[in-house]
């Protein structure tokens, strides 16, 4: 959160820059005190997976729900309220039994921020954009997923306006379950197509999404 | 540009960096960049397409030795010395010694209420086309084999290859001009799908594919 706990140690030359762009943007009028707190903010307290979870554990439980979600992602998403940067154009894709989806941007690192909230690192650097969308297989075994042979596996290279969230599979074991024991499950890489699902039993073992 | 950051296809770039309880930002410089550089963009000092335009001209060595919040960092320092922003000593010093051009000097700061709602608020990527779009679901095209310098949202190994129309997405703000300054620029755009083995060899997955959105510019006929 900040680098106060870092102690005598000097700002780095990226600090000292970053803080010099601020000081200046500020002189000159187009920074006001505040805004730039007023971004981070949002990604540290309101934007995250946990809202993304909510989205597709809706969609699990509620059929009409999920053909809003899927004939108009961006409006179904809204009804919960997020809205926003990078989210203006949500498309959601169904995992089946015959066709496993995996998100990436091989340009740079476009992703669903008012859904996922800022990308992990592994999203954003060379290893994964590079790799992805000439070997999903191996990549996803490295994530520990396995994807059968008879199994289409569908890369999306998010690198125009649109942004992708995976719908995963329901997790078996979880009938009559309420949506927010459904949204538990729900892990930020089932969102992207790296990971599935919880399964109830991890849930049990005290596994978190 | 065929430039570092394009990097769809390459081998070895090292391990994937998991790190199963990585902090948001690592140090305070990356958090105050993250929200500077995109107030920047909200404040109508570049678009998008400008900000990712000046992070793919960082030279290649550098690039790939570097965190991902310094490509942010020298992307932003660019492009507000390339708008006539700032000078590299007011980037330097952190002190105004030259004035704002007009249209950035007409430009509002925004408060910090307005930066949240105007964050978290859907905004148009879509417009008006003055066009029909050319194709349609199912349609057999290819896309073309363009070397750009410039700006372009068409990754090398997608170029010269037959696809599949699947979807009409509507003509979305079309970035290889807006990088360019023509801000209002819009392109019928398509989700296209391409077979595994079209892009990569018969040593592809026969059945896997690649989808991705492509401008009605990058395609033709096939």
């Amino acid at each position: 959160m900040s680098d106060h706990h870092h102690g005598t140690k000097p700002p780095s030359d990226k600090a000292l820059r970053v803080r010099a762009l601020e000081q200046l943007l500020t002189e000159k009028g187009l920074i006001k005190e505040g805004a730039v707190d007023a971004i981070v903010d949002i990604f540290e307290q309101k934007l995250g997976p946990k809202n993304g979870a909510m989205v597709i554990a809706r969609a699990w439980s509620d059929p009409e729900y999920k053909v809003r979600l899927m004939t108009d992602a961006s409006a179904a998403i809204e009804e919960f309220g997020f809205a926003g940067f990078q989210g203006e154009y949500m498309v959601v894709c169904e995992n089946t039994p015959e066709i496993h989806n995996v998100v990436v941007c091989t340009l740079c690192s476009c992703y669903p921020w008012p859904v996922l909230g800022l990308p992990p690192t592994w999203y954003k650097t060379a290893p994964y954009r590079s790799r992805v969308v000439i070997e999903p297989r191996a990549v996803l075994e490295e994530f520990g997923l396995t994807i059968p042979d008879e199994v289409e596996v569908r890369v999306w290279d998010s690198n125009n306006e649109l942004r992708y969230l995976i719908l995963p599979m329901r997790p078996e074991g979880t009938e009559g379950w309420t949506e927010a024991q459904l949204a538990e499950l729900v892990t930020r890489d089932s969102m992207i197509g790296t990971g599935l699902p919880l399964t109830p039993d991890a849930l049990t073992k005290g596994e978190t999404a | 540009m065929n430039s570092i950051h394009d990097l769809g296809g390459m081998h070895g770039m090292g391990p994937l960096p998991f790190d199963e309880n990585e902090p948001m930002f690592h140090e305070d410089w990356e958090r105050r960049i993250c929200g500077a550089h995109l107030l920047t963009l909200m404040t109508g000092l570049a678009v998008a397409d400008e900000a990712r335009h000046s992070m793919e001209r960082i030279e290649a060595l550098h690039w790939l030795a570097s965190p991902y919040y310094e490509h942010w960092l020298d992307g932003t320092e660019t492009y507000l010395q390339e708008k006539g922003i700032a000078t590299a000593e007011e980037l330097a010093s952190g002190k105004a010694s030259a004035p704002l051009p007009d249209w950035a000097a007409r430009l509002e700061a925004l408060e910090p209420e307005a930066v949240t709602k105007m964050f978290t608020t859907n905004h148009p990527v879509t417009g008006e086309s003055k066009t029909q779009p050319r194709y349609k679901e199912g349609d057999r095209v290819r896309s073309l084999n363009i070397n750009p310098k410039t700006h372009t949202r068409l990754p090398r190994y997608t170029r010269g290859k037959p696809c599949t129309i699947i979807a009409y997405r509507g003509a979305c703000l079309y970035a290889d001009a807006r990088s360019q300054g023509d801000y209002e620029a819009l392109d019928h755009t398509y989700t296209v799908r391409f077979e595994a083995a079209d892009l990569w060899g018969p040593d592809a997955g026969g059945k896997d594919a690649v989808y991705i959105d492509l401008y009605e510019t990058y395609l033709e006929d096939l």
